[in-house]
């Protein structure tokens, strides 16, 4: 699921005739809507190929000045251990998928500290927005055993200390935030099930050296990337690929810079303020099983006693904790409204109330039409916060795919002003640059739409910000104690 | 699968994985990384990687070391195919 980016749509079978088509358009006829075409091409399982070619034609359009709603503008410095030209491209173009138009400074293969310490190198005067430091336990040092639980912690500190140094001496130079990835563990055990417990296996070194990059993250002072749990989610087996590490240095299975990208995407994205907000919910077969015309209160699916029943439940208990976590729930149904109401108010085992649903359409318009009058009564200008990637009719796909497309970038507080980033008590760059990196830029847009989306934006924070008093979700913690300071 | 169905393929992986027009540029067996500007070490990872999924095939590193031609991709896929 995982590997196959399945919360997305297959790629279509007329990618290279619709990619063709859009660059022509580029290089002569000149759309208008380029920018929305290449975002929903975007929103496909595309392969690293297809992300590359899709890439490109996003840069030459941005270079040759068209407008690209609805883009946004970064500078992405990736540093570190691996073959860094390969993950960069795919960077890039996963990242139209998440609305950021990705600019990316490649630094040469493990000399990301030696860049990072030297002043004049290209690195420091690239004018970055973000940086992302790429690690490999391979490089790090972390895959040989230590001999003794001293020379492990040794071991660890040295791989910890070559990656602050790195992130400290780029620090002046990046403008944002600097992206710190964890590190997959590894697939082969060193003697078995003592990996666990002997301090000095490669098992052990590479746990012990991501939590301390953890206590940095919760620090304040970079934004981790948890490779190591994407790693495990789409298992170590399928991960590794030592074949092709020596072949080109790529830490990975190359068939997994897809989802690898999309996680490293969506995380910038969060940063950007980018996350989705709004979860619009089909009704029939999404929240309850069966046709509630069809079917009447008491013959739809929902509840214990059944597997179906429960699993219905289960994705509204998911809507709800989203709901906690800020994110405005809608509903968006063809049904007569008295029906589609009916369970909220009278279903006995519905754990989602009417009062849960900030905008309830239930009528036999189509969907799109509805979509776009739920983002009016919300006050979102655009579409753009939904949570559904495409405006599609199924959303039991959506709901479906909120679980890895929405998290963890969901769960996102806008920061509140400018210059919030980086955190009190770290270095801070100048004010022009720090401006330029937290306000969400559109390149350029229509004369009337920079304040109409900052309108929408600022609407959104504010609602959201009042939902987060509960705030539970320790991963964003940092982020959440960054709009509060 | 016959050799020319092999190469047809090979032929649309590449022209996806070099971003080139396959009416423009000719691919024939002989062809080789120094026919085609787009190819270089990176984007040779990725015709490999587009390569195996697409015939269902796995590749080990001595085998992608000794291809120089687009006639040997085509001969690995059909041995990889037949065993």
């Amino acid at each position: 699921m995982l590997k196959s980016m399945s919360w997305l749509e297959a790629a279509p079978d007329d990618f290279r005739e619709r990619a063709r088509a859009l660059r022509k358009e580029i290089r002569g006829e000149r759309g208008d809507d380029l920018g929305m075409r290449i975002y929903s091409l975007a929103n496909h399982a595309l392969d690293e190929s297809q992300l590359v070619r899709l890439a490109r034609l996003a840069a030459e359009g941005y270079k040759s000045g068209l407008a690209m709603e609805p883009f946004s503008a970064l500078k992405l410095g990736v540093f570190g251990d691996g073959a860094l030209s390969l993950i960069a491209p795919a960077i890039a173009g996963t990242a139209l998928r998440h609305r950021l138009m990705i600019d990316t400074f490649v630094g040469e293969f493990n000399r990301a500290l030696i860049d990072a310490l030297d002043p004049s190198s290209p690195a420091r005067t690239a004018g970055l927005d973000m940086a992302l430091i790429v690690s490999d336990a391979r490089v790090l040092a972390l895959d040989q055993a230590a001999a003794s639980r001293e020379a492990a912690s040794e071991k660890v500190e040295r791989a910890f200390e070559q990656l602050r140094q790195t992130v400290e001496g780029l620090r002046p130079s990046v403008a944002s935030a600097i992206f710190v990835q964890t590190v997959a563990p590894p697939l082969e055990p060193l003697v078995g099930s003592f990996d666990r417990i002997e301090a000095g296996s490669p098992l052990s070194m590479i746990a012990a050296f991501n939590q301390r990059v953890a206590e940095w993250a919760a620090e304040g002072s970079i934004v981790l990337v948890d490779i190591a749990h994407l790693a495990e989610c789409v298992g170590l087996e399928t991960w590794d690929d030592p074949g092709q590490w020596h072949a080109s240095k790529l830490g990975f299975a190359p068939s997994l810079l897809p989802v690898y990208a999309d996680v490293v995407a969506r995380t910038i994205a969060a940063v950007r303020g980018l996350s989705r907000k709004c979860l619009v919910l089909d009704l029939d077969n999404t929240l309850w099983g069966g046709v509630i015309g069809d079917d009447g209160l008491g013959g739809i699916q929902l509840g214990q006693g059944s597997a179906t029943g429960e699993a219905y439940l289960a994705v509204q208990r998911m809507a709800l904790a989203l709901r906690a976590r800020g994110v405005i729930l809608a509903v968006c149904s063809k049904n007569e409204e008295a029906n589609a109401r009916a369970p909220f108010r009278e279903h006995p085992d519905m754990l989602l109330k009417e009062d849960h649903i900030a905008v309830f359409q239930a009528n036999w318009t189509d969907k799109a039409a509805n979509l776009r009058a739920i983002a009016e009564t919300l006050n979102m200008a655009s579409m753009r916060w939904f949570s559904s990637t495409t405006i599609r009719p199924s959303a039991c796909r959506c709901a479906g795919s909120f679980r890895w497309s929405g998290f963890p970038s969901f769960p996102t507080i806008p920061r509140s002003t400018p210059g919030r980033w980086p955190p009190p008590g770290t270095s801070r760059p100048s004010p022009s640059r720090r401006r330029i990196a937290s306000a969400p830029r559109c390149i350029r847009p229509t004369p009337n739409a920079p304040r109409r989306s900052l309108r929408a934006a600022t609407s959104a924070r504010i609602s959201l910000r009042s939902a987060w008093s509960a705030r539970s979700v320790s991963s964003t913690t940092w982020r959440a104690r960054g709009s509060r300071s | 699968m016959s050799r020319e169905v092999i190469l047809g393929r090979i032929r649309d992986v590449m022209a996806d994985v070099f971003d080139v027009d396959v009416d423009e540029t000719v691919i024939t067996p002989e062809t080789t990384a120094n026919d085609i500007e787009q190819w270089d070490s990176l984007s040779h990872i990725r015709l490999i990687v587009a390569v195996e999924r697409k015939f269902k095939v796995k590749f080990t590193n001595s085998e992608i070391e000794s291809l120089t031609r687009v006639g040997d991709l085509v001969a690995l896929v059909e041995a990889k195919q037949a065993a």
